[in-house]
């Protein structure tokens, strides 16, 4: 499959990625010994530099791997990705321009930070860090996971294709956890205008070339099953709730809020989350991808080399392979390659932050501004081999799965960081409570969902059908933390009547 | 928080929070029928509410973002 029409584009449009990497230490320069300055890009990022890093953010390898994987292998109830966007900005343009206005009056770098101030708990803003950290840890993984279909599909039937891609995958990760060292966000910021482009191109080349030269999306949608074309009533209720539990979960990411606070004013972040909805459409044509392929004889026979499980991942880099010209598919292939790396190292970024800020500084408040950072660095780099050494050691099946188990972890916050912007009332005691009642049975139904085995389902069976997990464990959580703080507050206000 | 905060806050809420839940309304556009290019309504539901909810937001957006930041 390798071949220099492909290899050439792919490898000089990498090494421009990386100078680009790099060259970010002295765009819009700034002190990188500061952690806001280094992690935040100086809070400098205007509407279009913004859009471009919640972009790319948000539309990682779950939108070019997992999402497409989903619809192959189950069909229509896949789909839910593009709905859900639309509902994480409508939430997000709501809620996050608060939490941007109260980071930049009180030097708030992280979730937790605002936690520890609102609520007066340093357990709680801990608790807070270390279920981001571990929420991101199988995200970074489904990144990687993307890169390695990526590379899968270029090598396949190469001489020892297993060590040359891990190899490139080790090689890549040293690179970026290179230029993430020496310029923070600024250089990922420009990385990821550059990946945002090519992803562009190729999402809009394929929704035109692909349909022509199949027959057209009627062809393509005659090829499959009726549970590809609308959705069986039985999976209602869980299409409406991984709407919901995504939508609610994407926004509390420490990536996606990294993100929101890097933006230069309130104003310039709303204006580009409302402009974010547009990648809707880009996830649309890449989900119908699944579909397509069953319409390219090829890419299906290709995929039928593959155990069954792992077909799915492959899906958008070998329709692209077996549809568009050589040289094309260098560069889509590099967009999605790319797309994986990029998100990667703002997520560990993101919980370098959280580690340092939220956890290390509370156990060691003297810590100097130059450790702080030179901490941040370390662990960042740290985080990113942490998840590539999971990827090589758990088989790369079921992608989708290991980022809707961060979305249960994560959705847990979502009362302290969300709830505690606007509702005076809520109390700590509770929300510890909620967040660790939540965590606990939402690991349980996973479990359960799964037989207490490999995770591949997220979805519990309920009276009213199958639903989120996420949703389920989030009613729980909120269940105990606003009836909880009703009580605590009742019994402080009968204990003042009292006194 | 102010009251023209309060205000904005309300109507964002309004604008993206209403039509974004059409999109869970799923039984009523549950269907293969009407189809464009082939494609069901079924997924022509959401991109048509992504394409709408855009447009609006960035109008109300760019025009609050000018007459009052």
């Amino acid at each position: 499959m390798t071949s220099s029409d492909i290899v050439i584009p792919f490898v000089s449009l990498f090494i421009l990625f990386i100078v680009l990497g790099f060259y970010g230490k002295y765009w819009r320069k700034g002190d990188l010994n500061h952690v806001h300055e280094w992690a935040l890009a100086g809070r400098k990022l205007g509407t279009t530099l913004v859009f471009f890093l919640i972009g790319a953010d948000l539309y990682t390898a779950y939108s070019f791997v997992a999402i497409p994987s989903g619809v192959f292998a189950k069909g229509s109830l896949y789909f839910f990705a593009i709905p859900y966007v639309m509902l994480t900005f409508g939430v997000a343009l709501v809620t996050m321009p608060r939490l941007w206005t109260l980071a930049r009056e009180k030097g708030y770098i992280t979730a937790s930070d605002f936690v520890k101030d609102r609520f007066g708990s340093p357990t709680l803003a801990i608790m807070i860090a270390i279920t981001g950290i571990v929420a991101e840890l199988p995200y970074i993984a489904l990144q990687i996971v993307g890169m390695q279909a990526v590379l899968t599909v270029m090598l396949a039937g190469s001489a020892n294709a297993q060590v040359v891609e891990e190899i490139s995958l080790l090689i890549s990760f040293i690179v970026l956890a290179a230029f993430t060292y020496t310029s923070g966000l600024r250089g990922t910021t420009l990385t990821a205008i550059f990946k945002d482009i090519i992803i562009w191109i190729t999402v809009f080349a394929v929704i035109i070339i692909v349909p022509l030269s199949v027959g057209g999306f009627q062809h393509a949608f005659s090829q499959v099953k009726a549970n590809y074309v609308t959705l069986p009533s039985a999976l209602m209720p869980a299409y409406a709730t991984l709407i919901l539990g995504s939508a609610l979960a994407l926004y509390l990411y420490p990536h996606a809020i990294n993100g929101v606070l890097s933006s230069e004013s309130a104003r310039k972040l709303r204006t580009s989350t409302a402009l974010l909805p547009l990648y809707g459409v880009g996830l649309a044509i890449l989900a119908l991808m699944g579909v397509l392929v069953f319409a390219v004889p090829n890419a299906m026979n290709f995929l039928s080399g593959f155990p069954e499980s792992s077909r799915g991942i492959l899906v958008v880099p070998s329709l692209i392979m077996y549809t568009m010209p050589g040289w094309f598919s260098g560069i889509a292939l590099l967009g999605i390659f790319v797309g994986g790396l990029v998100p990667a190292a703002i997520m560990a970024m993101a919980q370098a932050n959280l580690l340092t800020r939220n956890i290390i500084k509370e156990f060691k408040p003297n810590i100097s501004n130059s450790s702080e950072i030179r901490i941040t660095k370390i662990s960042s780099t740290v985080f990113k081999f942490i998840a590539l050494g999971f990827v090589f050691a758990v088989p790369a099946t079921y992608a989708i799965s290991l980022q809707l188990l961060g979305g249960i972890l994560i959705a847990q916050i979502l009362p302290a960081v969300i709830c505690g912007l606007y509702v005076k009332s809520l109390r700590k005691t509770p929300l510890i409570i909620g967040l660790l009642v939540g965590i606990g049975s939402g690991i349980y139904m996973l479990e359960a969902a799964n037989n207490f085995g490999a995770l591949t389902a997220s979805l519990f069976n309920t009276g009213f059908g199958s639903i989120y997990i996420a949703v389920i464990s989030l009613a729980i959580n909120l269940a105990i933390s606003f009836g909880g703080s009703y009580a605590v507050n009742k019994v402080q206000a009968s204990k003042t009547e009292k006194n | 928080m102010n009251m023209h905060i309060k205000k904005i806050h309300v109507i964002l809420a309004l604008i993206i929070l209403i039509p974004s839940f059409i999109d869970l309304t799923v039984p009523i556009y549950n269907r293969d029928a009407p189809e464009l290019f082939g494609i069901a309504i079924f997924l022509l539901v959401p991109n048509f509410v992504a394409v709408c909810i855009n447009g609006i937001l960035y109008c109300f957006c760019s025009h609050k973002g000018e007459n009052h930041e």
